[in-house]
């Protein structure tokens, strides 16, 4: 299994929860939105290029519109290895997290 | 809806090219509109560009951060080394700035001369017409007229649809007329002129109304200027002048004051009357004439519509010995472009020649001061091996050190042109006063200035840095560190060219200058041929009847003052520039005519202004009351009778007059020393009285004045006294060529000074490469001749060869310059020997110096590190 970086983590996230809706904005305003913080927009671009070049996100032309500059949407899908990637990094996630808060709460308590 | 940057996209473009569907373009996009929205325009365009700058690859960003942080060390470096090097760094910073103040001050003269009339709105459609004489007897240089028939511009009218007005104007001859004014009496130049001239010319008008101004004849309009001088802040407008011609007085009404023509325009006008004023006197005067043309149409073939016109209707019989064609000159043209020979209405043209020499200086200057910097440059260079090792040691390649030093020419040339435009500002004012021109400092506002500016930074940055920067770069890191010179038969060559370079153009300009210096010297010293001294001169005379009634008695009265020794009334002065009047010479040259000068004179005149008699005599009481129509001629004419004497010849003028030739006078120079001796002759007649001349003696000279000033008060009370030196008038007419003369010397003299100072700096520098053989020669023996010998003999080759390039040049282009003189110096062998032996002379002056203080310091100090 490959292992994903945390942004690439977010952005397949975001691609999921956004449906048939995502593309580089919505994307990004998800990612702002939850993390709070204002990152360039070409730094969730880069994630989102290198997991299509993955295999992970397959992309589908969407419609251009005057407020774009005449520039068509390119729309975010989830292919099959990408779900299957997403899914082995959670249990990974969890497998690594177990037990991991008692330990936490006592090193507070210190 | 707000746009992205334009820029910025249009980098973004090239940045994500990979992308074909340009959807990340898009995205941009829509959340550029999205935070327009909500961000203000602009904070999200700031944003764009930030977004933009975030898109740039890792590796390109790290290499331009790298490039500026490289720069900014270079700038550290050279900083510091303005700093150590103060002397030198003083030397090329001021040298650069002086070079570019005089490229700029050269620039802005250029600029406002070629700015002449070309503020009239239809400046391109406006044509004066000129007549030009091709004359075969006599040789005439500048021999196109602005004179021409006054009935010739209606008629183009008339005849051509092309032309759409004409507006003619005239002013007699020095043109002053005495106006009373109230109880006040004036002289002003007043010129008749056509009403369509408001139309046709952009000059705007204070009070009055343009086109009704010039309607009623006698109505009369003023320049801002006299409005001022003569009514103060008031309204002249239906106020009354008087003229007073002769015995007849006209009442004018002031109808209108007009804005003052500008500077640089080839028409003064300050008093205005309707040319029908002259058609009335006068229905045959010729005078200049404008037209102006339909947009688009081709002025060649206008002209050749004009030549057919001419054949038709023009071709007058009184033209018989010239060839007459008649030509249209644009008016932007006017100012530089006019060859004509009676300067009367306007003499203040100039010539293009002269611009083509101001801007060959201004450049000569410049390269002069690259030269400068880049000798200079080279000679410091060794100072700087160290440095120049140790960065190649850490990985500096030679692309990197080219760059640096070009970078350091661009702020030194910056920091020198920042200087220089302070020197412009300072020097503005002074450099008007010897042009007597009127730059103003808001020509540097102009896009034309920027673009001179960015011009002098490029052309010295990359004319005067690119060889140190070569020169440096290729320096060898094993010999640098080692210490040791290049020394390669090619370097020494490749080093040789500039130094070579500087010593052409500093002989070219020595030479120049002393050609330039001596062809003025000799025109302003050379025999004109007539006495200029102590003769007090009185003009206008003509207006005033009780002082033609009274001539004999005022002659007399004058006389009587000890002081005095003699006194004469002329219609002009020798010097005056006149009309030339037709003369028939009777049988001589069948049915020719040949254009003469005239003067009409009483009994002193030759004797007063010593003219100097060849033949025959000169007009005498005793001869007189026998033959009325006695005339004296000149060499020039003399020469033109082809035979061995002429005494006694006569010839016809003026339509019917005869005149009987009793003496020939020496040549006397009434034009310029640019034009040939004119053929002359002088006549008796003592009814015209113009100018009465006064030959005083020094003693007690403002006595003589007073008691001029009495004599003239108790015969003609209304003449108000106008009097000057002869001297005075004289220089008055020489004051173009004056002026052209001191701008001359003083751009010579500096380019010399800046090219002298550049020798300095090759000097020094060849000898400091030589440093350590001096040590040496010294250690083994040599004495200070033999090496000051040594190392001179290397200079010596240097300015022989620069002589043999500057030689050859200097000799056509000063040749060339000589031609527009009629009468000129030759160019003698010895100015070159002398110029190339001055700069020589400069040469082993500063290397002899240089190597002095070398061979006597001690060999220790130059050999230490060995």
């Amino acid at each position: 299994m490959e292992l994903l970086t945390k942004l690439e983590e977010l952005v397949l996230i975001a691609v999921i929860r956004l449906k048939d809706k995502a593309y580089g904005i919505s994307v990004f305003n998800y990612i702002v939105d939850l993390t709070g913080k204002e990152v360039s927009v070409s730094s969730v671009y880069f994630p989102l290029e290198r997991l299509a070049r993955k295999g992970y996100l397959q992309t589908k032309k969407g419609e251009p519109s005057p407020k774009r500059g005449g520039m068509s949407k390119r729309y975010y899908q989830l292919t099959k290895a990408g779900v299957k990637a997403l899914q082995e990094n959670r249990s990974l996630h969890e497998t690594a997290w177990k037990d991991v808060s008692d330990i936490l709460k006592s090193a507070e308590e210190v | 809806m707000p746009k992205p940057p334009k820029l910025a996209k249009f980098l973004l473009k090239i940045l994500s090219s990979q992308e074909k569907d340009g959807a990340y373009l898009g995205d941009i996009e829509e959340f550029f509109h999205n935070r327009a929205e909500s961000h203000g325009i602009w904070r999200s365009k700031r944003w764009y560009w930030m977004e933009m700058a975030r898109s740039i690859p890792r590796f390109v960003k790290e290499s331009i951060l790298w490039r500026i942080t490289m720069l900014g060390n270079y700038f550290k470096t050279a900083f510091r080394n303005i700093k150590r090097h103060n002397g030198y760094s003083f030397i090329n910073i001021f040298g650069l700035a002086v070079g570019m103040a005089v490229f700029t001050l050269i620039f802005l003269y250029i600029q406002y001369e070629l700015s002449f009339d070309r503020y009239h709105e239809n400046s391109d459609r406006i044509y004066r017409i000129l007549r030009e004489h091709v004359d075969e007897d006599i040789n005439i240089t500048n021999s196109n007229s602005v004179f021409i028939p006054n009935t010739l511009g209606p008629t183009m009218v008339e005849e051509f649809p092309e032309v759409t007005s004409t507006a003619r104007f005239f002013r007699w001859h020095r043109g002053e007329n005495y106006f009373s004014l109230g109880n006040k009496g004036i002289y002003e130049k007043m010129y008749y002129v056509d009403p369509e001239f408001f139309e046709m010319f952009s000059i705007p008008f204070i009070h009055g109304n343009p086109k009704t101004a010039l309607k009623n004849p006698l109505s009369l309009i003023l320049s801002e200027r006299l409005a001022e001088k003569y009514f103060r802040n008031e309204n002249p407008v239906g106020k009354q002048m008087m003229l007073r011609r002769g015995s007849r007085q006209y009442i004018f009404m002031i109808t209108g004051v007009f804005k003052n023509m500008p500077d640089n325009s080839h028409l003064a006008m300050d008093l205005i009357i309707p040319f029908s004023n002259l058609l009335r006197t006068n229905s045959r005067a010729s005078c200049p004439t404008y037209i102006l043309t339909r947009k688009g149409v081709d002025p060649k073939h206008l002209e050749q519509k004009l030549k057919e016109l001419i054949n038709r209707q023009f071709s007058s019989t009184n033209d018989e010995i010239f060839i007459t064609r008649y030509f249209l000159q644009p008016l932007t043209a006017i100012h530089l472009h006019s060859h004509i020979s009676d300067n009367t209405i306007y003499s203040n043209y100039n010539d293009i020649r002269n611009i083509y020499i101001y801007a060959s200086i201004a450049i000569l200057v410049l390269i002069i001061v690259c030269l400068n910097y880049m000798n200079l440059t080279a000679a410091r260079s060794f100072q700087r091996y160290k440095e120049i090792g140790v960065r190649k040691v850490v990985g500096a390649n030679r692309m990197q050190l080219f760059r640096q030093y070009l970078s350091e020419t661009f702020l030194i040339t910056i920091i020198s042109l920042t200087i220089s435009i302070i020197f412009v500002v300072v020097f503005l004012p002074g450099f008007n006063s010897i042009i007597r021109g009127n730059l103003s400092l808001a020509q540097m506002q102009e896009p034309t200035f920027f673009l001179v500016v960015v011009f002098i930074v490029v052309f010295v940055g990359i004319v005067g840095g690119s060889y140190p920067a070569f020169y440096m770069s290729s320096f060898r890191s094993v010999n640098i560190i080692k210490g040791v010179s290049k020394k390669s038969a090619m370097g020494s060559w490749v080093r040789k060219i500039p130094v070579i370079a500087q010593f052409s153009i500093a002989i070219m300009i020595i030479i120049s200058t002393i050609v330039i210096i001596f062809q003025l010297n000799f025109i302003n010293t050379m025999d004109t041929g007539y006495n200029r001294e102590q003769i007090i001169v009185l003009s206008h005379l003509n207006n005033h009847r009780e002082i033609r009634r009274n001539k004999e008695a005022i002659k007399a009265e004058l006389q009587r003052n000890p002081n005095i020794s003699s006194v004469s009334c002329s219609n002009e002065l020798p010097n005056s520039i006149i009309p030339r009047t037709r003369v028939d010479l009777l049988g001589k040259n069948t049915g020719q005519l040949v254009p003469f000068n005239a003067y009409c004179v009483d009994y002193d005149f030759v004797d007063l202004f010593e003219i100097g008699i060849v033949e025959g005599r000169h007009f005498s009481r005793e001869f007189h009351a026998n033959a009325p129509n006695e005339v004296l001629i000149n060499e020039t004419a003399a020469r033109i009778f082809k035979e061995d004497s002429p005494i006694g010849q006569e010839f016809q003028f003026w339509g019917s007059q005869t005149g009987k030739i009793v003496g020939i006078v020496k040549d006397f120079h009434s034009l310029s020393l640019h034009h040939q001796v004119p053929p002359t002759f002088i006549i008796f007649d003592p009814t015209y009285n113009n100018h009465i001349s006064i030959k005083i003696n020094t003693m007690n000279i403002s006595g003589t004045i007073d008691y001029i000033r009495k004599t003239m008060k108790k015969f003609a009370p209304n003449y108000q006294l106008d009097f000057h030196f002869f001297d005075e008038i004289f220089q008055m007419d020489y004051q173009d060529e004056r002026k052209m003369e001191t701008i001359f010397r003083f751009f010579m003299l500096l380019s010399i000074g800046l090219a002298c100072m550049g020798l300095v700096g090759i000097a020094t520098y060849s000898t400091q490469l030589r440093i350590k053989e001096i040590g040496i020669r010294k250690v083994l023996g040599a004495s200070v001749p033999d090496i000051t010998g040594l190392i001179s003999k290397d200079f010596i080759k240097c300015v022989l060869l620069a002589n043999i390039i500057a030689w050859p040049v200097a000799y056509y282009s000063m040749n060339k310059w000589l031609q527009n003189f009629a009468y000129r110096i030759n160019l003698s062998i010895w100015v070159f020997i002398l110029s190339g032996l001055s700069a020589l002379a400069v040469a082993f002056l500063t290397t002899s110096y240089q190597t002095i203080k070398a061979a006597l310091a001690n060999p220790v100090d130059s050999l230490r590190y060995e």
